[in-house]
């Protein structure tokens, strides 16, 4: 069952490790003397690697035309060789196409011959863990890892490491993506609403009447009725990705949410899901069924997915879209290459029952789980290689060692080839925050090595654009113009972010664990039925028939799902 | 030769036959026990358990009709069970009827290169993976995006004015199955078409002569002479077909569906696939792989013993 | 043939029937023309669109890219591999089988337990799961055995060549073995030279079998080096979008809207090649050995 999609990790190469055979010469490793640990403070533990070489088997699974850099492979390259320095020895096992990797590990479990350490969709982490495929590394965890782990897994209050723990005990580590990025933000042609010399739309009501008139008053005025207002996402309904409807319902406080079941706290206190709020739900559904029929809506909108929401917007047929921090981004690359006069702007959600300001719904953005095999010896390497990940690219000690182990599109791939990449979460904000800060007083001296170049790429933008000719394939203009879009724009998408929480206008999900079973069976019939339901209403059907579809939801496994919320969030005391 | 020796030396010989026919035999039934016969009592084996790979066989519970129940609940059992007999069923009409038509049509057609060269080229697709013809028909069928133009298909209909906008046969469940039929169709059809052109011929010309001198034009030659005299045939084809009913057309289907058509699209040998090899639940697969071969060995049976009955039809 | 005057009804009838028969003939050659066209036509016509029959925009860019893509060449090599030693393989099993199976009860008393153990198969399979459990413990994952072995004796060709043999007449085993001749002889020296036709038959069969295959390729092998070019085109032909990591900006930027359908058609065209120089072969030999195989009594 497809999981929450925020913040969803690229795997251009999923990695599995394989201590089959950790032989070490019958010494326990990793305790006893130790030599050059890079300078941690845990004493005499070895946070990194091992005293002697420790062989490791790997699992790879990449697409098709996977790029290497700076004529790197699968055996040579800067992680590789990084490992390799510490004792820790990779030995693939195989390496498949990436179409292949989910039934290539589960052939390979199968078989009894699997990598150790591997990566697992949330929603299938709490089977592997039940199913004894996944270790448990709770001692571990304890024993060896870094301050700069610890850090990163509490930083998000603790959430994403209580959805790793099965019945006590943690049985992998969570990727923790950024929550922010999952949050619908509003997109919209500024230079549109400056040439029909209309205010950013606060309220539904006014969004209505912009996007009527982006469709009728000819924004882009070349004369031709070649424009429309809202474009929305048809295909990957309810997944918070691009064109997202979810925005529309968010807007009058409902919240179906991202694979149709966010869970979020009802009025009355009780979990609850975020689509039983009728009322607000109609009067997204209404609200949208105007934009259809006025023509502000694309008729096709059933046919556009992701991808077709960045076109339409970046060759300029339409002016408004929903989409998260970094919707912005290729449709003001496309645009600003042909006009410099384009600009695109973020809000967060207008208002539909003026109160005030739109809430957003902030989830648990675990995007997948690393776990060490039950059958390895030394489950405690999965940590280690966190460890090596958090140390070099969360703290890297010079934008070269950065490079190296990021990657740079040139002469490293970076963190494709690494075995266990874990984000540094709300690295983003942190972007915001000092990078807008030292655009404005022109002191870059609080920034960390990332934030250092990415300004440097948008002051290059910025210039361009100053002298009135952007050249968007020169890599580092139209790396600022993204840049610029999601960070340092006073109007953009973080800017937004910013906001929201400024005036504390974001609410926490009411569960935070992944998936359980019952919910993970029933999970894709609901959302299949909310889908089809939202579609045929906007295309036609009557409003109310969402009443008669709230009921088939609950009968259908709703009403047991949200049993199951409350219950998980009664014993965890939220 | 004296009676005595020659039984003896025939005995002798026998033996020797027979020792050489059970030599030749071993190697391929050895093979066919590992791979074929070993996998089966595996299978039903998993399919009563809870198999768990960390276990093994010998440690994963036995919990009987436990995963057959579960089966029943699962969402997915009903639509594919409903698909494959839909699109099987769909499937054997179809390469049956069309090819058929085909024929008597081709049979019509005196000029002899004319006739060879439509059998050469609508013989090809036959030959062709499903790999290779998903890949066309991929590109052929696509609805295109916003960021690409449509195949070739949606193309000409909107050219044609018989669609106004592009129609995406793959990923709706409206127009899926009928992709799917349709296209396995126009695959087989120039071999089947052959097949059927070989029965016609095998009619007695001289019934049509003497239906000529009685008067009757081509249409009625058709119904009373061609007709009945490719029934016979046609109805063992359909028979044999009864075996194949919940064959549907894995590589085919594997390769053209997508989670948008799972509901109209997505037949019990995908299922089996997707339940094993992509979310691990190994028992539960091979519970509808077991199931999966128990009726089709029944139905294949049936098929036989009434094309044994009907038309002396015998395999072995 | 009488030249009876034709009836302007019948004139009718056979032009429609020209048209008619044209007209399906032609929807088989538009879609492999159009892969033709596409694979010879640059990426901008292909997203405008200017691509139907014939290539827009003349480009041997696809080719070249096709000429340099390791893997597809790789997996030509795999599937060779794969055929040359599969397919004397499944001869050597099929006539194996068949041989015996063609003597009739009175000369081969035990042929009715082998006829049972063949049913079985036919009518019996373990499943997906269950037979990669088996070739696994094997040790076949990862080696071209595991393309040949578990399809090594395609029952239904040796039933098509056991008829076969059973049509030939009796007489001519039973002179032989006046002779003196004993099996081996018989088989080597009378049946298989008079069975070429069947043996051809089988031959193809294997051949378009071992070429075709691709589920197999994929789901043995550990390393894409080892997917014969069935299973590489699968992955290609159903390659998903990825989706990608948010915070790794650089990553989104780096997404490009290249459209590759002119590569895949052209790896696609290259690998039906060979069944066309194959084709008249198959052509000839495909129903011939059928009609022969089956349709009995």
């Amino acid at each position: 069952m497809r999981t929450k999609r925020a913040a969803v990790l690229t795997m251009a190469a999923i990695m599995g490790i394989s201590l089959v055979g950790c032989q070490t010469g019958g010494t326990t490793p990793a305790s006893g003397t130790e030599t050059g640990s890079t300078g941690e403070t845990s004493g005499e533990k070895n946070l990194f690697g091992y005293d002697e070489p420790v062989t490791i088997k790997v699992g790879y699974a990449v697409v098709n035309d996977f790029e290497w850099y700076g004529g790197e492979s699968f055996t040579d390259n800067t992680w590789v060789n990084l490992y390799k320095e510490h004792n820790i020895i990779p030995e693939i096992l195989y390496e498949v196409d990436r179409s292949q990797w989910e039934t290539k590990l589960s052939t390979a479990i199968m078989s009894g011959n699997y990598p150790d350490v591997f990566k697992v969709k949330p929603n299938d982490f709490v089977s592997y863990a039940n199913t004894g495929v996944a270790g448990d590394i709770t001692a571990a965890l304890e024993e060896y890892a870094s301050d700069e782990l610890k850090a990163y897994l509490a930083s998000d209050g603790g959430m994403a490491l209580q959805s790793v723990t099965v019945d006590g005990k943690i049985y992998g580590l969570p990727v923790i993506g950024s929550s922010y990025d999952t949050v619908p933000l509003m997109f919209i042609r500024q230079d549109w609403l400056d040439k029909l010399e209309l205010d950013m739309p606060e309220t539904m009501e006014e969004l209505k009447a912009v996007a009527h008139a982006f469709t009728y008053d000819d924004p882009d005025g070349n004369g031709k009725a070649d424009t429309y207002g809202l474009a929305l996402n048809g295909v990957d309904i309810l997944n918070s990705g691009n064109g997202d409807v979810n925005a529309i319902f968010n807007a009058y406080n409902a919240y179906p949410g991202n694979d149709g079941l966010s869970m979020v706290t009802g009025a009355d206190g009780k979990v609850t899901w975020g689509g039983t709020n009728a009322e607000g739900m109609k009067a997204g559904l209404a609200f949208l069924q105007d934009l259809y029929q006025d023509g502000a809506l694309a008729k096709d909108f059933i046919t556009m997915d992701s991808e077709a929401i960045f076109e339409e917007a970046g060759s300029g047929r339409c002016g408004i879209w929903f989409g998260p921090t970094w919707g912005g981004m290729n449709p003001a690359k496309d645009l600003l290459a042909s006009n410099p006069d384009v600009h695109i702007t973020s809000a967060p959600v207008p208002d539909g029952l003026n109160q005030g300001g739109s809430k957003a719904l902030l989830i648990s953005a675990v995007s997948g789980v690393y776990c060490v095999s039950a059958m390895c010896e030394n489950p405690e390497v999965l940590i280690k290689l966190a460890n090596l990940n958090v140390d070099k690219i969360g703290s890297p000690d010079s934008e070269e060692e950065y490079n190296m182990y990021f990657g740079d599109y040139a002469n490293y791939s970076g963190w494709k080839a690494s075995l266990l990449h874990l984000e540094v979460p709300n690295k983003n904000y942190d972007n915001y925050l000092k990078m807008s800060a030292a655009l404005e007083s022109g002191d870059s001296s609080q920034l960390n090595t990332e934030q250092i170049s990415k300004l440097a790429m948008i002051t290059a933008y910025l210039d361009a654009h100053e002298a009135g000719s952007i050249d968007a394939a020169d890599t580092t203009i139209s790396g600022g113009i993204s840049n610029y879009t999601i960070f340092c724009d006073p109007q953009g998408s973080y800017a937004a972010i910013h906001r929201l929480v400024q005036e504390d206008r974001l609410i926490n999900s009411a569960y935070n664990a992944f998936q359980t079973a019952t919910m993970s069976e029933n999970s894709a019939t609901l959302k299949k039925l909310t889908v089809e339901t939202i579609v045929k209403i906007i295309t036609g059907d009557s409003v109310d028939s969402y009443d008669t579809f709230l009921n088939s939801w609950y009968a259908l496994g709703g009403e047991s799902a949200i049993a199951e919320a409350q219950e998980w969030a009664d014993a965890n005391g939220y | 030769m004296p009676m005595g020796i020659r039984s003896m030396k025939q005995k002798y010989r026998n033996k020797t036959d027979q020792l050489f026919f059970h030599g030749m035999l071993l190697l391929p039934v050895v093979l066919l026990f590992i791979y074929h016969i070993l996998p089966i009592p595996a299978g039903i084996l998993m399919a009563f358990q809870n198999f768990q790979p960390m276990k093994g066989f010998l440690g994963s519970d036995f919990i009987g009709f436990q995963n057959f129940r579960k089966l029943a609940l699962l969402p997915d059992t009903f639509p594919a069970l409903r698909n494959t007999l839909m699109i099987a069923v769909w499937k054997v009409i179809g390469n049956l009827v069309i090819p058929v038509t085909f024929a008597l049509l081709l049979n019509e057609v005196r000029v002899t290169w004319f006739k060879r060269t439509v059998q050469t080229i609508t013989y090809l697709p036959y030959f062709l993976s499903w790999v290779i013809l998903s890949g066309i028909m991929i590109q052929f069928l696509s609805p295109g995006s916003a960021a690409t133009s449509p195949g070739l298909f949606n193309a000409l209909l909107m050219k044609l004015h018989i669609i106004e906008n592009p129609v995406y046969f793959l990923g709706t469940n409206g127009t899926f199955r009928q992709t799917m039929v349709i296209s396995d169709i126009w695959k087989n059809f120039g071999y089947n078409t052959i097949i059927y052109l070989a029965a016609l011929t095998g009619i007695d010309p001289t019934l049509y002569e003497a239906a000529a001198v009685d008067g009757a034009g081509r249409i009625k030659q058709t119904l009373h002479i061609t007709l009945p005299g490719i029934a016979p045939f046609i109805a063992l084809m359909t028979i044999l077909a009864i075996g194949n009913i919940l064959n549907a057309g894995f590589d085919q289907i594997f390769n053209l569906y997508n989670p948008a058509v799972y509901a109209s699209g997505d037949i019990i040998d995908t299922l089996v696939y997707r339940l094993g090899l992509v979310n691990r639940q190994y028992s539960l697969s091979a519970a509808v792989g077991l199931l999966r071969s128990v009726v089709s060995c029944i139905l294949v049976l049936t098929g036989y013993k009434l094309a044994d009955q009907f038309a002396g039809y015998k395999i072995w | 043939m009488d030249k009876i005057k034709k009836s302007k009804s019948r004139v009718l009838f056979e032009v429609v029937n020209y048209v008619i028969i044209a007209a399906v003939v032609i929807s088989c050659i538009v879609p492999i023309l159009n892969l033709l066209a596409l694979s010879f036509s640059s990426s901008q016509a292909i997203i405008e669109n200017r691509v139907s029959l014939l290539p827009a925009d003349f480009s041997l860019k696809a080719y070249e890219y096709v000429l340099k893509k390791q893997e597809f060449w790789n997996s030509v090599l795999v599937t060779f591999k794969r055929v040359l030693l599969g397919v004397p393989v499944n001869v050597l099993m099929i006539t194996l089988v068949a041989y015996p199976l063609s003597k009739s009860e009175r000369l081969f008393p035990a042929r009715k337990y082998y006829v049972a153990y063949m049913l079985t198969v036919m009518l019996f399979s373990g499943g997906l799961m269950p037979t990669y459990f088996v070739v696994s413990k094997t040790n076949l994952i990862d080696t071209i055995w595991s393309l040949i072995l578990p399809g090594a004796v395609p029952v239904f060709s040796c039933i098509v060549l056991m008829n076969f043999f059973r049509g030939i007449p009796e007489e001519l085993e039973e002179s032989a073995k006046l002779d003196g001749a004993n099996q081996l002889q018989i088989l080597v020296k009378i049946f298989l030279p008079l069975s070429k036709p069947s043996i051809a038959t089988i031959t193809l069969f294997s051949l378009i079998n071992h070429w075709n295959s691709w589920l197999d390729g994929l789901i043995y092998s550990n390393y894409t080096t080892n997917y014969p070019l069935q299973s590489y085109l699968q992955t290609m032909v159903t390659s998903v979008a990825e989706v990608v990591n948010t915070s790794d900006l650089q990553a989104l930027m780096e997404r490009n809207s290249i459209n590759n359908t002119n590569l895949k058609a052209a790896q696609i065209f290259i690998s039906i090649i060979p069944l066309m120089i194959v084709y008249p072969w198959l052509q000839k030999y495909f129903t011939k050995g059928l009609t022969l195989g089956s349709v009995k009594g």
